[in-house]
């Protein structure tokens, strides 16, 4: 119990460090999973809508204050930071925009794809995006596309397979873990030829990796596991809310 | 020159015929769910918790699970126990898909408006902190079409007939 207790210390403290380089002490902000519209980051709050980034400052976190919004393009879904960056998926292809000026984001990349709905995720040196099709998003393109990005303004596609229908998407460690038929997990130690490591039973939608614990969402569940870093075929299921 | 205008036209009136001309041949089988701005309003509350109807986004902080009612609110799920998530409350927020949490506040992407909240966790509530409004454009059906709303109507959803 005792080794619990600071095991869960660990974790928030990884947590909190991981996401606060400019964000002011004593702030602690919790996760999405990669469909989010919204990303904080430092004294800001960035979201995505249909067409536009918009820029909230939180000098006072009890009353936003937009102070910017920028064009993106169209058909806008989700928001993705890491480091100084913000990845955007649209319908029509990943946009990396860098803050390295928060109240103004200046658009360094884009990476375009044929129509369909793409969440992204991003490490230091690449960035991750399923393209899956449904009604909504016309096409028949159900793919995990893996991009070389440590030249960040200039994406390289260095990967590129077929899945089943492929959604939300997450890393852990050298992992990467989608959404698809199943929840499938990648060893993503050579990013150019991912394998899979792992497969869980399991229709999900999108997932959250924060610290060892992964939490994957299903139109009929949410399911809870927890992962070992030292082995990753040792996956345990910790609870699941059965809708 | 005289080709990329035609074109232009064509694909301009291809877009007008599509989107906004109330008798053009095309028919969206997706129709807007209006709220008077004052209703949608009104109605963020904490509510006794509820049955999942359709499951959206999902966000973790600390012991605290939220699950995404697509376009009605979010679950609160404790997770104090990973073996034993207890449901204690729904936060009706009309409209809404997302939010993010820093500290006890919560911003939440109500239709066209951004809405923060403070929660207090020992009793469980919520208070209205703050209401940007109209920060964010209409919900646009997921066929594209924007519907025609007075300065006080705001789209919460979009359902199939």
């Amino acid at each position: 119990m005792k080794y619990l207790k600071l095991l869960l210390l660990v974790l928030v403290f990884a947590n909190c460090s991981k996401d606060s380089n400019s964000t002011p002490i004593n702030t602690t902000d919790g996760s999405g999973g990669s469909l989010a519209i919204f990303a904080l980051k430092g004294n800001y709050l960035y979201s995505v809508d249909n067409e536009k980034l918009n820029v909230f400052s939180l000098i006072n976190t009890a009353e936003p204050t937009k102070v910017n919004q920028i064009n993106v393009g169209f058909n806008i879904e989700t928001l993705f930071s890491n480091d100084n960056y913000l990845f955007i998926g649209s319908r029509n292809g990943m946009y990396i925009y860098s803050i390295e000026n928060p109240e103004n984001p200046i658009r360094l990349a884009v990476a375009e794809h044929f129509t369909s709905c793409d969440p992204v995720v991003a490490n230091a040196t690449n960035s991750f995006v399923t393209l899956h099709s449904n009604n909504r998003c016309g096409n028949n393109t159900n793919v995990l596309e893996i991009y070389n990005t440590i030249d960040i303004s200039n994406p390289v596609l260095v990967h590129r397979r077929n899945l089943s229908n492929p959604k939300g998407l997450g890393l852990y460690n050298n992992y990467l873990i989608v959404c698809d038929d199943k929840i499938k997990i990648f060893d993503i130690q050579n990013p150019v030829e991912p394998i899979l490591i792992k497969a869980i039973d399991k229709a999900c939608f999108d997932v959250i990796i924060n610290g060892n614990d992964l939490f994957a969402i299903g139109e009929y569940g949410l399911y809870r596991y927890v992962l070992d870093s030292n082995n990753i075929t040792n996956v345990v299921q910790k609870s699941e809310i059965i809708f | 020159m005289k080709t990329l205008f035609r074109i232009l036209t064509i694909l301009l009136l291809l877009c007008f015929t599509r989107c906004s001309l109330p008798d053009s041949d095309y028919i969206d089988p997706y129709k807007p769910k209006i709220m008077e701005r004052s209703v949608m309003e009104s109605s963020v509350k904490m509510l006794p918790s509820q049955n999942i109807i359709r499951s959206g986004k999902i966000y973790i902080k600390d012991n605290f699970m939220f699950i995404n009612d697509v376009n009605i609110g979010f679950h609160i799920y404790n997770y104090s126990n990973p073996e034993n998530p207890i449901k204690i409350g729904f936060i009706q927020t009309y409209g809404a898909t997302d939010l993010a949490v820093r500290d006890n506040f919560i911003y939440i992407n109500q239709a066209v408006d951004l809405v923060t909240l403070q929660y207090n966790v020992n009793s469980n509530t919520i208070t209205v902190s703050h209401r940007n409004r109209n920060v964010f454009p209409q919900k646009q059906s997921p066929n594209g079409t924007i519907a025609n709303t007075t300065e006080n109507q705001i789209v919460i959803d979009w359902t199939k007939f």
